[in-house]
This record gives C-alpha cells, structure tokens and sequence, in this order.
C-alpha cells in the first residue's frame, strides 16, 4: 500500500500542476500570454509532441508486454516471460516522466492561451473528469501488474495475464479520451459556427476521431517496438558477457519485430485518415496533401526510408548469426537496391525548387510521372515486400527443407509475384483512372496484400515445420553498426513521429479549432518548414534524453534478469 | 583478399555506380535532373552502397584496403584509386567555389502547383453543362477551341502540352502547365481549375507564376468552354473533391 501511494503521488503531483493551469487559466482574464526566448508556440509545442511521444511508449509497452506474456504461458516458455519482464520494466519510471509533461503541458497551454483553452474546458469539462479518474485506474493498473509478476507466476499466471488484460484496456480508452480533444480541433462538430455546444456527443465522434484512434494505436506499438529495440541495442552494445549480449540481441530482434509488424499497418491507417480529412473538408485536404504541407510527406518519405532500411540492414547483417545462411545472402544486395530504388521513387517531388540555372521551372517531366501518387503507393508496396522477404530469408535462413515440401516454396513465389503483378496493374491503372478511384484501388490493394502476405506465413509455416536448423542460431554475435542500425530506426521514428504530429496540427492553419475558433495570437501563421524542423529536430533531442534517462534508471534491474 | 567473380574490387564497383548514377542523371537523362535534385537522388545512391559495402566484415575490409592505398592492386586499378583520391578534393573544392561565387541568377524557389483554395472555390455550383465531362456539347467544346487557340495556345501549347512557342521564354520559376501530365489539371476538380483561370497566378505569391487572370477578359461561360476543351484536348477529365 504504501508503495502504491509513493507510486501514486507522482500522478497526483502531475494533476495538481494541471489543476493550477486550468485555475490560471480561468482567472486569466486576457486572450495570449506570450513565453520569453522560445516564444509560447514553441513551448506548448515542445511540451506536447514529448509528452505524447512518451504517452505513445506508455500505451504500446502493455500491448505487447501482455503478447509476449501470454505466449510465454502457452508454450510455457520461461524465456518470453523473462523477456515481457524486461521490457515492463521500463513502464513505471515512463509513466511518472509522462505525468509530470502531462501536468506541465496542461500549465502551460491554460497560463499561455487562456481563450482557447478555456473554451475547450467549455465543450469538454465532462471528458475531463473521465480522462483524470482513467488514468488514476490506469497507473494503479501498471503499479499491480508490475508488482505482482513474481508473486502471481505458475499457477497464478492467469490472473495476472487478467490485470495486462484490464491495463491495456485503460491504456487504449485513456488514449481515445485524449484524441477527442485533438481530433475535434481538427474536426471540430457538434458545435453551431459560433462555437457553441450542440451535442457532446457529436463534439466526441467528430470525423477525425477514429481515424486518429486506429492510426495512432498502430503507430504508437509500432513506436514502442522500435524503442525498446534500441534499449536492447544499447545494453547489447554495453553487455559484459556472452550470455547479456544473447539476452539482449534477442530482445532487439523482438523489439524489431513487433515494431515492422504493426508498421506495416500503417499506411493503410493513413489513406482513411486522409480520406476522412477529405470527407470533413476538402480544403484541409488539399493543404495537407498537394499544397502549403505537401513538402512534409518528401520528408517523411525520406525518414520511412531510414526507418525501413535500418530494419533491413539489421535483419541482413542478422544472417551472419545463422549458421547455413550463406546461400541466401546472396540475394541481399538485389533486395537493397530494389528498396533503394523503391524509396528514391517515393521520395521524388511533384515539383521542387526552381532555379534560373535549370531552366525547368521546378518542374521536370520526372516529377510529373514519378513525382505524384501514382507510382508511390506502388514503390511503398515494393518497399513493404522487401522487409517481407527479408525476414523470410530470416526465418529460412539455416533450415533443413524436409524432402516433398518443395511444393510450398514454389506457392509462396507464385503469391509474390501474383503482389508484384496486382501493384503493376494497379500502377498502370493509377494514371488513368481519376483520383478517387485511384485512392480507391490503393486501399484495394492493401486488403489484398495483407492476406496475401498471411498466406505467405502461412506456408512458410508448413513448410519449415519440424524443420533442422544445420546449428543453433548464435544469439549474441552481431557486429555492433548491427545494433547502430536499431538505434538510427528509433531515432528515425522519433523523428517522424513528430513531424507528423507537426503536420496534423499545420494543417489546421490559423485556427485552434478549425472553423471556430481562430488563433489571433501572433503565432498564428505557420513556420518555415525549415524552422519547424529544427523544433522537431530539438523535441527528438529532447524525448531521447529522457528516454535514456530511462534506460538508465531501468538498466541494473534489466542486467539481473539477463542473468 | 577477396573480391568479386569479375576480379573487379569493390571500390571499383562503388566508384562506377557512384558515377554512373551521376552521369545518368545530369548528362543521359534529357532534359537533365535540375542539379540540386541530382543531389538528392545522389543520397539514396551513396545510401545503396554504404549498405551493399557494410553487409559484409570481408567487403569492408577489402574496400578499406582499396580506397587506404594498403591493399595490393593491378595498375589500373591502382591508379584509378589515385587518381580518385585526387578528385574527390577537387570535386569538393569546386562545389564550394560555385557555392561561394558570386551569381546574379535569382535565388531558388520552392512552389507548390496545387495550393489550398479558397472556401468559395470548393462550395462554387459549376454549371450544370460544364459539370459533367460526359455530357460535353461539341458545340461548346468548338467555341472553347477558338478562345483557347487565341488566349491560351502561346503557353500551353497546340497540344495542350505546356509547349507553346513562348513557353520557353517563362520557364521561370513556374513553366507553363502541361496538361496532359498526369500530375497537373486531372488531378483537380474543375472548379479548381475555374478559380487558376479567373484569377491567375502572377498577383498571387504562393503560384508565382506568369499566369494571367482572365476574369476581366473573357466571360464566365467563355471561361467554362476553354476549361472544357483544354481538358478535351489533353484528353482527360476532371476529378471530383
């Protein structure tokens, strides 16, 4: 008990510091405060995108915490236990760090923009109330779980598989309260063009409300996979014996794994999101898709790209750990080049910058075929197939085929190239057919690769099962640029995760709300992109010293269960 | 030492797909790669080989040994890597004179083709006989011909390929409108398209370009006809929002 309330006052101290705002807040009187030096804008933005990145970490940890834990209890295998363990070990610490930025964003925003704010409470007071007692459930919901995993092991377990069940579950409607108010200044409904209240309800289920819901739960697992594949990174690459460095390259490729499974979700999340955007205002879509934002969705290619290949480069250098692997790694430089070559496609510009020298106007007859969406959601499939392979090689790399299995081998080649023909003539198709049918047949697509890519398990399961490995796989021998590799991908999604968010917000314009409530402020308009990089680039700086901080706290713990 | 089945190093191979994507870019591919895109694709190529030569602890080494002088090498090879070491200075030097230089070309310009439109443009009721594309009279497809062919042709073109015979003279910063690319006036609602006609570009920063506004010369019903035939003759149709 005594430990809940040590836990619990950190929270509480949080939600105090948010209670002080939005008493400020109230009192205010005035419409802006302004923030000496960074200038208010910069403040809420770097207190919201951290406190979300780590809120992201917090919800995606349990999620697959409590996969890897029950996988552990089927098989009764004491190794993914252990395993789960070590990555919830990095949850309680997360979750003070994530009260804290919590209460001192909610400071911030009702001290700096009191107009806005105060409106929101307005509209929203109701959701408060829910959003304060859920996460005081949840927190005391990880307290339990964390606790009790010795304690509630063998026999016990199920009971504690029950309260990973009923954390996630606070986890996930904690982070959909939350995306009520985000999605409503987006989207904002329920509401008369005066900004009154009509319907809370409608106010909640806006139209960006499940789009963000389902984009942001696969982003934010994917996020956590990748970041605690770069804790296992790091104490991989500050391991002292053999048996750490076993533990902790298999906690990476763990990590990883999770990280591109649910990153390959992703862009299916992202064409509805962008369509609803679309449905709620065409505008809003144009802006963020082909006009003033446009430019994000280059760098945003060009950091996938990082985050891909970093993966792969993981997995290929990976093979070397296989004993048997040699005969497969002669495909990794083909595999590469063709996500290269993928990638530089998706990143080609629809128009860039026009100089005197070139003549072209910012304009190439490059940019006009390759430069916009057609080819990209083609290159973006080629590129998923690529990380697909990848770890099929992974996975074949070092096995016996039993005799008359070969049948499977050839099944999966014909579904492959059945992928790389439907993306052909979807490609072909994309440039004539308008753009409604073409957003159309992308997300055709996707529903057809995803089966396509399960059956592709589903006979690489047949056909590697009970299959002989020639040796054990040599856990623990990866060179070190290997693990360099995992923390660029985190760094990388750290990255992109807050350009993103920036987009979400930029797209917005001058409004807090858009559509009803303007932003007067004189940080109305928005920034260069090369100033909000620079931001984005100091958030990433920022979240990683604490995530470090982290990892730091959390490390001697993560040495005894390596042990 | 290892090296390839061809017995070409890898230092070789790296150096020849180094150049090769360069050359291809700049001095194949017509009209050339405008030079500070050539730079960006060049990432991804230098990205591609620092993969393919890390992949493997033997590659790196070998490639170390090549470009450090340390390993033994065929007299080509030999003084291709000197030579190599010698270029790559002077390729930087030369990259940093023509930065540092003193230029009177207008600095760089970045532009989006499809900005946000006004409210008025996405709420705007197209007249019912321009609206839909398969519905087009002839008539009225004729009579966009002739407005096109005595406003519009100079720019855009005969074959609404952004090729007229003035074209050339305002590629900068923004060229003429191709209308058969697929990234130009299919991709756009017509009434986007209404609002580029009415309103121009040259006035309005964010087109930056040489555009006219046709508002106060040609009729709305005349601006509807050119609209429909441009897109007839490029031979495609407008998207709806």
């Amino acid at each position: 008990m005594g430990g809940w309330i040590k836990k619990q006052l950190i929270l509480l101290i949080g939600i105090g510091i948010a209670a002080l705002g939005i008493y400020i807040g109230a009192k205010s009187g005035v419409d802006y405060k302004d923030f000496q030096i960074i200038g208010s804008r910069n403040l809420i933005w770097i207190l919201a995108q951290t406190m979300l990145l780590f809120a992201a970490f917090i919800l995606a940890v349990p999620v697959f915490v409590l996969i890897i834990e029950v996988a552990g209890y089927i098989k009764k295998d004491e190794r993914l236990d252990k395993l789960a363990k070590d990555f919830a070990r990095l949850l309680p610490v997360s979750y003070s760090i994530t009260a804290v930025l919590g209460g001192l964003f909610t400071l911030a925003t009702y001290t700096l923009f009191p107009k806005f704010m105060n409106y929101m409470t307005g509209v929203f007071k109701p959701t408060y109330i829910v959003f304060v007692v859920l996460i005081f459930l949840e927190s005391t919901a990880v307290y339990i779980y964390w606790t009790t995993w010795d304690r509630l092991g063998g026999q016990k377990k199920l009971q504690h598989i029950v309260i990973g069940l009923i954390l996630n579950i606070l986890g996930t409607l904690v982070m959909m309260t939350a995306n009520i108010w985000g999605s409503f200044h987006l989207s904002p409904a329920g509401v008369d063009a005066a900004g009154k209240l009509l319907s809370l309800k409608d106010a909640i289920f806006n139209f960006t409300f499940w789009p963000i819901n389902i984009h942001r739960f696969i982003a934010n697992v994917s996020f956590g996979g990748f970041i605690c594949a770069s804790y296992a990174a790091y104490k991989y690459l500050s391991a002292i014996t053999p048996e750490e460095r076993a533990h902790y390259d298999w906690m990476g490729y763990t990590g990883t794994f999770i990280g591109v499974v649910t990153m390959i979700f992703l862009p299916f999340a992202g064409y509805y999101f962008g369509m609803e955007i679309y449905s709620f205002n065409a505008q809003m879509g144009i802006t963020f898709m082909g006009g003033a934002l446009s430019k994000i969705w280059l760098l945003q290619a060009i950091v996938i790209a990082v985050i891909y290949l970093g993966i792969c480069y993981y997995l290929w250098l990976g093979l070397d750990r296989i004993p048997g692997s040699e005969k497969y790694k002669k495909y990794v430089p083909y595999l590469s080049w063709t996500m290269i070559f993928a990638f530089a496609v998706w990143a080609t510009p629809r128009a860039w910058v026009a100089s005197l020298e070139d003549m072209a106007g910012g304009m190439h007859p490059i940019f006009g075929t390759v430069g916009i969406m057609a080819p990209k959601i083609a290159a973006v499939n080629v590129a998923i197939l690529g990380v697909i392979l990848t770890f099929l090689l992974n996975r074949r790399a070092g096995r016996i085929i039993p005799d008359g299995r070969k049948v499977y081998v050839y099944i999966q080649w014909i579904i492959i190239l059945l992928i790389v023909a439907v993306n052909l003539v979807v490609l072909y198709y994309s440039y004539i057919v308008p753009s409604a049918t073409r957003i159309k047949l992308s997300i055709y697509t996707f529903l057809f690769m995803v089966p396509a890519i399960a059956l592709i398990y589903l006979f690489d399961g047949l056909l590697l099962k009970g299959a002989q490995r020639v040796g054990e796989i040599r856990w623990g021998n990866m060179a070190p640029r290997s693990q360099y590799a995992l923390i660029i991908v985190a760094v990388s999604n750290v990255w992109a995760m807050a350009l993103l968010g920036y987009g979400r917000a930029a797209a917005r314009l001058n409004w807090h709300i858009y559509g009803v409530l303007e932003d007067t402020s004189k940080y109305a308009g928005l920034p260069s992109l090369g100033d909000a990089t620079l931001v984005i680039s100091g958030i990433t700086l920022l979240f990683l010293t604490l995530i470090g901080l982290v990892f730091k706290i959390t490390g001697e713990g993560g040495r005894e269960g390596a042990r | 030492m290892s090296q390839n089945k061809k017995g070409i190093p890898s230092g070789v191979s790296a150096l020849i797909i180094i150049i090769g994507s360069y050359v291809l870019m700049r001095y194949i591919v017509r009209p050339p790669l405008p030079s500070n895109l050539t730079n960006f694709f060049m990432m991804f190529v230098l990205a591609g080989v620092l993969i393919y030569i890390t992949l493997d602890d033997r590659r790196i080494d070998e490639f170390i040994g090549f470009i450090s002088l340390t390993s033994k090498q065929p007299l080509v090879w030999d003084i291709l890597r000197k030579a190599v070491l010698v270029i790559i200075p002077l390729f930087v030097a030369y990259n940093v004179y023509s930065k540092e230089k003193v230029t009177y070309s207008p600095p760089g310009e970045l532009f989006s083709p499809h900005v946000t439109p006004p409210q008025w443009v996405v709420d705007f009721k197209v007249p019912e006989w321009a609206g839909n594309a398969n519905k087009w009279d002839p008539k009225h497809l004729e009579e966009g011909r002739k407005i096109y062919e005595h406003n519009c042709l100079p720019c855009h073109g005969k074959d609404a390929d952004g090729n007229g015979p003035v074209a050339n003279a305002i590629r900068y910063p923004a060229a003429p409108t191709n209308f058969r690319e697929p990234g130009t006036i299919v991709q756009l609602p017509i009434a986007y398209v209404f609002w580029r006609v009415r309103d121009g570009g040259i006035f309005d920063k964010q087109f930056n370009s040489a555009m006219p506004g046709w508002g106060d010369e040609l009729e709305e019903d005349e601006m509807w006809k050119v609209i429909m035939y441009s897109y007839y003759k490029a031979g495609v149709k407008p998207r709806t929002w």
